[in-house]
């Protein structure tokens, strides 16, 4: 798989996240895009850590780093929000010339989007923390737990809802077979 | 009885004097650390800057001073938020916690760069797969060379090594407030290795662009919650997420710590940051710089035992810059040895030629240009007659929390217009052998458009 091909896939998913109410800022794209790879296992080709407030990727911030370079995507200040992804000035030919692999995976881009896209910060890290703790191996009520010592900051009200939340995604991309 | 500290103090030419305690010494004799004195911070750019000729070992002593500095200043009380998280993750100054990462952020400071190879960066593609300089500063850090150093100064290796290395080579979790100390290190905007390296090699390389106020930035410097993010206004229409979801909860913003700063240094952030753009553009990317990197590379991979760099730290430590030198003049010397080529091109500077750069016009028409013209270079003249090189910032820099007088956070990139704009700086470039130059110019501007619309 070509780098071009990877960078496509990852401006198709800021360009869903947007048309699904998004502002799609760096924390968007980043837990969305852990979502992709690693509840739908879509070949974005970046690897995640547990960070400060949830789940990141050096390499994906990388990635956007140099997409920025070569003008596939630029970013917008948007005040009083943070920046925006917008589309560079040669994103349009990346995505005619390298859409293949964003295609193949457009069910699953839209369905993350639909279901995260309208989401705050603060919500996306506490359900992207929720993916990580089930991905850790902990089931049920100890997820609500794990969440807590690994994040003290997210109240237990919060986090239970994240588990829920979390779960019901699951269940649904499991349902539509968007697990790859 | 207990023994009291001295102090000892170096002159630097950047930041006046450098101190630390009779403890911290005992680090600096290291033969880990005295390794760095034989390491050229910016590889083989003294063929191009006369002046670059400076080491590691400086600049870590730099890196130290600076990151104390940054430390002092965002734990003090004056500067500490009354954000619960971030007050309750902030050692309160004089307290033991305090003292104890003080001393782990300067260790971790000085030795981050342990794990260099000969000429820095020059060759790190010559490193096994999954290893990087990271990685063994991690090693060295840990292992048995440094543990006694460790122990007489009372502090875990672990600890310095996860903060010298941060969260991306380190296998282990780090907590959020050894993640903002492990930013004051190597942090995207505000890491004191960035701010030392961009005063230091525009002071060396002569180069003036690099410098900036970084006395006013360090000042300024705070820990802020992440501000990327804000509530929608009442009534606002601008973006149709969910309103109600914000108002049941007051967590919508982020509130993840990071450093940013006080409102006031915002023109010093963006000094730094446009200092960084031009010593990318200016030094850092320079085209005979590129190459000579190219050469290096090349020699080394014949010249290392199986073509890569050891990863034993005690191998490890036994090569620097001098002894890599010494092994270019022996092959330049030698007509028959497996380096001789690329050793004379570094000698008698007798290196390739820049060619072809990647370009915007040339990728509106084929987005793989590069690679095409590559390939087709190649072809024509044979792979050792041609060589090239990819490279890019990897991260920006440019969005940071800035705290407003009013006491809220904004985005720097919605403050300041200069920041939104500062590229990114990367390079693609293709170069070949003096022998084929002339040729090659002629071929490749008749040839071009046939070749990028294949």
């Amino acid at each position: 798989m070509e780098i071009l091909d990877r960078y496509c896939l990852a401006l198709e998913l800021a360009v869903s996240l947007k048309e699904n109410g998004s502002w799609a800022g760096e924390t968007h794209v980043q837990k969305a895009g852990y979502f992709l790879v690693e509840l739908l296992n879509v070949p974005l080709g970046v690897k995640f850590i547990l960070y400060k407030h949830g789940p990141f990727s050096f390499e994906l911030r990388e990635m956007l780093t140099q997409m920025e370079a070569l003008g596939f995507i630029g970013w917008k200040p948007m005040p009083p929000y943070g920046p925006s992804i917008e589309m560079g000035e040669l994103g349009s030919a990346l995505r005619a010339g390298f859409g293949d692999l964003a295609e193949k995976y457009r069910d699953q881009i839209s369905f993350i989007s639909r279901h995260l896209g309208h989401r705050n910060v603060a919500y996306l890290e506490r359900i992207a923390t929720a993916l990580y703790v089930s991905k850790e191996g902990c089931r049920d009520s100890a997820r609500v737990g794990r969440i807590k010592e690994l994040k003290p900051h997210v109240d237990v009200f919060l986090a239970e809802q994240a588990v829920k939340e979390f779960d019901k995604i699951s269940q649904l991309a499991n349902s539509l077979n968007l697990i790859a | 009885m207990k023994r009291a500290l001295t102090v000892s103090e170096l002159r630097d030419p950047i930041h006046g004097f450098v101190r630390f305690d009779s403890d911290e010494v005992k680090v600096i004799n290291s033969p880990e650390f005295q390794r760095l004195r034989s390491v050229h911070q910016l590889a083989l750019t003294y063929n191009v800057y006369p002046g670059a000729t400076h080491k590691r070992f400086e600049h870590c002593l730099g890196v130290m001073e600076t990151a104390s500095r940054i430390y002092d200043v965002v734990t003090n009380d004056r500067n500490v938020l009354s954000d619960p998280e971030i007050k309750s993750i902030v050692p309160k100054v004089g307290d033991f916690d305090w003292n104890y990462w003080r001393r782990v952020l300067r260790m971790a400071a000085l030795c981050h760069d342990l794990g260099h190879l000969p000429f820095s960066h020059a060759a790190e593609n010559l490193l096994p797969e999954g290893i990087t300089h990271e990685k063994l500063s991690y090693l060295i850090i840990t292992g048995s060379g440094m543990e006694k150093v460790w122990k007489e100064l009372k502090i875990q290796a672990a600890d310095v090594a996860k903060i010298a290395v941060g969260p991306k080579h380190c296998a282990e979790h780090l907590s959020v407030w050894e993640s903002i100390l492990s930013e004051m290190i190597i942090g995207d905007t505000f890491g004191a290795d960035r701010i030392d390296y961009l005063l230091r090699d525009s002071h060396h390389a002569g180069v003036q662009y690099g410098k900036f106020d970084h006395y006013r930035l360090i000042d300024t410097i705070r820990i802020l919650p992440k501000a990327d993010a804000k509530p929608p206004e009442q009534g606002s229409d601008q973006l149709s997420f969910d309103l109600e979801e914000f108002r049941r909860s007051k967590e919508g913003q982020s509130k993840e710590p990071t450093l940013g700063i006080e409102q006031g240094g915002l023109q010093s952030s963006e000094a730094l940051l446009w200092a960084r753009y031009f010593m990318w553009t200016q030094v850092y990317l320079h085209h005979v710089r590129q190459v000579y990197d190219l050469h290096l590379a090349d020699f080394l991979g014949l010249w290392l035992p199986q073509g890569k760099f050891a990863i034993e730290p005690s191998e490890h430590l036994q090569l620097t810059d001098n002894e890599v030198n010494a092994a270019i003049a022996v092959a330049c010397r030698n007509d028959s040895s497996s380096g001789h080529s690329s050793a004379k091109c570094i000698m008698q500077r007798k290196h390739f030629r820049r060619l072809y750069q990647e370009n915007y016009r040339d990728c509106l028409k084929n987005l793989k240009a590069f690679d095409f013209v590559r390939t087709a270079l190649e072809d024509r003249y044979t792979q050792d007659k041609i060589r090239h090189k990819r490279i890019s910032q990897k991260s920006e820099g440019k969005q940071f929390p800035v705290l407003m007088s009013s006491g809220d956070c904004e985005s720097s990139v919605n403050l300041s217009a200069t920041l939104a704009r500062i590229p990114v700086v990367s390079s693609a470039l293709i170069f070949v052998h003096p022998e084929v130059r002339e040729d090659a110019i002629s071929w490749i501007s008749t040839e071009k458009e046939r070749i990028l619309l294949q």
